[in-house]
């Protein structure tokens, strides 16, 4: 059991760096989760998830044999065979295209994608691990800052105050209300009215509360 | 003001014909040239008897000609309801074929410049098809021109100028030689030739009349030459700038390859390498917190030791970023320029409209042209907002990059627009800058290039 009273997860890695997963693995392990299996390729992912049908998968995007973008592919197809399959994909990149291809993959579960040198962010990196398992979104501070550059001047997002986009940018990084207030400075009630105006904004309105923080965030990557 | 940026001239055609200009200010290339020599130097060269033997060869072939031509439209007309009579008329511009490669390789006597066929390579056979491309070229046309150009040469200027020439020369040396046969037929109107004194006289005329010939040979093979290169003779340019071009297709070609090898290399190998030595250095900090809290020493050396291998991924990742981007090989144009958008520093607009694939070499060359200008926005512009736009019609890409800034954007003033140019022209595409003072500056970049595949789609 996690020593921080949290529930043990069953976790997969592909990662092609050996010595990047090994060091993955030993840490998820100490931390009190099981990783049946840590893989070098795509292919074996799938085996594996097909074997040991793990509540949350961690994949690297680029592995062999083409070293393209095959580990989010893989993850996509998963998310397609196993709607209730966390993913926590990991890319070298600050690609807004391969984060939105995983946000509009279907499914329910929760979805991450970190880049790749956050990993050593330990704490951080556990807790996204963590909040993705728990069903959240976690997109990289670095993708969502470039999507909101990248967006800034078209579509709806246009409609939303600063402080609306910044909320919005917490949001898409997976974090909860309360912690949302705290990095703003302001009580979680104002929290709660920003995200009401972010939805009523985005024409949201209509759609469960726990998806609309997913559809906020395709928001952004629909511009 | 709109000038355009694709080099006329590849660098190395612009060496040629420099050389050419040098080369000609020694050494004449053609009978023209040779006249503009001392009168000496040029009266002692080869060229006056070049001249001479192209006049002579002129008279002759130009003779042989005129009869055969006549012979062929003659019967030919004559005939022209038999199907042989047809044929003969229909081969007289073929005849005209090999007349103008014979008259290309005897223009060879007065005229130094290589002098290749304008003709297609063709394979000979099928006939048929030979016959037909070769009816359709411009050339085989101009060379029949030519052929009739040749005849009436011949008749109103070739024997006259051998005739003047052989009268010229052949007097004052028969003058000379004839008296001292004992032969005294030699008469200049009433005035018989018939001392030694008298035939020492056109001795010292003879040289006076070869100046005359030689000089006249030359301006009238000349003026032959020039019509001869003009009417048969394919650009020499064309091949050596097609030559030119492709083969710094394939050095950027090869350029492009390595880049995405050492792309990889970092990659794989240095990036992985610091990924991991950052995590652990991550884990290693957290034990020691966990662990060890007291010993602050070992923790701060630990973070230091984290924070830089944070900042050295930092770097090795734009570095990466700027030899290829993955994006641009996994996703296309629209999405690296998507990416490229995000990290300027001026807000970019993106309105692209590219829902096909296309070849990595435009896409490639298009990627570092906005990249490369949206840079130059971020540091001259001093524009607020920029606008990058991006087509593909099915023949040619078309990216404009636009900016509010303050124009004046000026090719001269090392920005690094020749650069792109450059770039560019290896793909045959072009740069249209307008960039007037007080803005809006727009960079507009055209690709000819024929579709390919559509993107991969998300699965």
């Amino acid at each position: 059991m996690p020593d921080d009273g949290t529930r043990s997860l069953t976790i997969v890695i592909a990662e092609d760096a050996v010595l990047l997963r090994e060091g993955v693995v030993s840490l998820l392990e100490r931390l009190g989760h099981r990783v049946p299996a840590a893989v070098g390729d795509a292919v074996g992912l799938v085996a594996a998830v097909d074997e040991h049908r793990p509540d949350i998968v961690i994949t690297d995007i680029r592995m062999p044999p083409t070293h393209t973008d095959e580990g989010l592919r893989a993850a996509v197809r998963l998310r397609e065979k196993y709607p209730t399959l966390a993913v926590l994909v990991l890319s070298q990149y600050v690609a807004s295209a391969y984060a939105a291809d995983l946000l509009e993959s279907p499914g329910t579960a929760g979805l991450g994608y970190l880049l790749k040198d956050r990993v050593s962010e330990i704490t951080e990196f556990v807790g996204a691990i963590e909040r993705v398992a728990d069903g959240q979104t976690v997109i990289d501070p670095d993708v969502v800052r470039q999507l909101l550059v990248q967006r800034r001047d078209t579509g709806p997002l246009t409609r939303l105050t600063a402080r609306e986009r910044e909320v919005l940018a917490l949001m898409a990084e997976g974090h909860a209300n309360a912690a949302i207030a705290r990095s703003l400075v302001v009580s979680e009630a104002a929290v709660a009215k920003h995200i009401g105006n972010i939805f009523a904004k985005l024409d949201l309105s209509e759609v469960e509360d726990g998806h609309r923080r997913v559809l906020a965030v395709l928001a952004y990557l629909n511009g | 003001m709109t000038p355009q940026y694709a080099p006329a001239v590849p660098p190395q055609a612009a060496n040629q014909t420099d050389q050419t200009a040098q080369k000609a200010k020694k050494e004449p290339v053609t009978a023209w040239d040779a006249i503009r020599l001392p009168p000496l130097r040029f009266l002692t060269s080869s060229w006056p008897w070049r001249a001479f033997g192209y006049l002579v060869t002129s008279s002759v072939f130009g003779l042989v000609l005129l009869l055969v031509l006549i012979g062929m439209v003659g019967f030919g007309l004559l005939a022209s309801i038999t199907v042989i009579g047809a044929a003969v008329l229909v081969a007289i511009p073929l005849f005209a074929i090999p007349v103008a490669a014979f008259e290309r390789r005897r223009l060879g006597l007065v005229d130094r410049e290589p002098a290749p066929s304008p003709h297609k390579q063709l394979p000979a056979k099928p006939m048929r098809l030979w016959l037909k491309e070769r009816l359709k070229e411009g050339a085989t046309w101009r060379e029949l021109a030519y052929a009739f150009v040749v005849v009436s040469a011949v008749l109103i200027g070739d024997l006259l100028g051998v005739f003047l020439c052989l009268n010229l020369i052949g007097f004052p040396l028969a003058a000379i030689i004839m008296p001292t046969l004992g032969d005294d037929s030699v008469a200049f109107f009433d005035w018989q030739i018939d001392s030694w004194g008298e035939s020492a006289l056109f001795l010292g005329i003879l040289p006076i009349a070869y100046a005359f010939a030689a000089y006249l040979a030359c301006v009238v093979v000349g003026a032959r030459a020039k019509i001869a290169r003009v009417m048969l003779v394919g650009s020499v340019d064309a091949p050596q700038y097609v030559e030119a071009v492709t083969s710094r297709a394939r050095l950027v070609d090869a350029f492009e390859a390595e880049r995405r090898r050492i792309e990889r290399d970092l990659h794989d190998g240095t990036q992985a390498h610091l990924v991991s030595l950052a995590f652990r250095l991550g884990v290693a900090e957290l034990e020691l917190g966990r662990e060890n809290p007291d010993n602050q020493e070992a923790r701060a050396l630990v973070k230091d030791a984290h924070r830089e291998a944070k900042v050295a991924l930092q770097e090795l990742r734009d570095l990466i970023r700027g030899i290829h981007p993955q994006v641009l090989t996994d996703r296309g144009l629209a999405a690296a320029v998507a990416e490229v958008a995000g990290r300027s520093a001026v807000p970019v607009q993106l309105d692209l409209r590219l829902d096909q694939r296309l070849p990595p070499a435009v896409e490639s060359a298009a990627y570092f042209v906005v990249t490369e200008a949206l840079t130059n926005v971020a540091r001259h512009s001093q524009a607020s907002v920029a606008f990058v736009h991006a087509r593909h019609d099915g023949r040619q890409l078309v990216v404009g990059i636009t900016d509010n800034g303050v124009g004046g954007a000026d090719p001269a003033n090392g920005s690094g627009l020749q650069g792109l140019a450059d770039r560019l022209a290896v793909v045959a595409g072009r740069l249209i800058l307008s960039s007037p003072p007080g803005g809006p500056t727009v960079l507009t970049l055209e690709i000819p290039c024929p579709t390919m595949g559509p993107v991969p789609s998300r699965s």
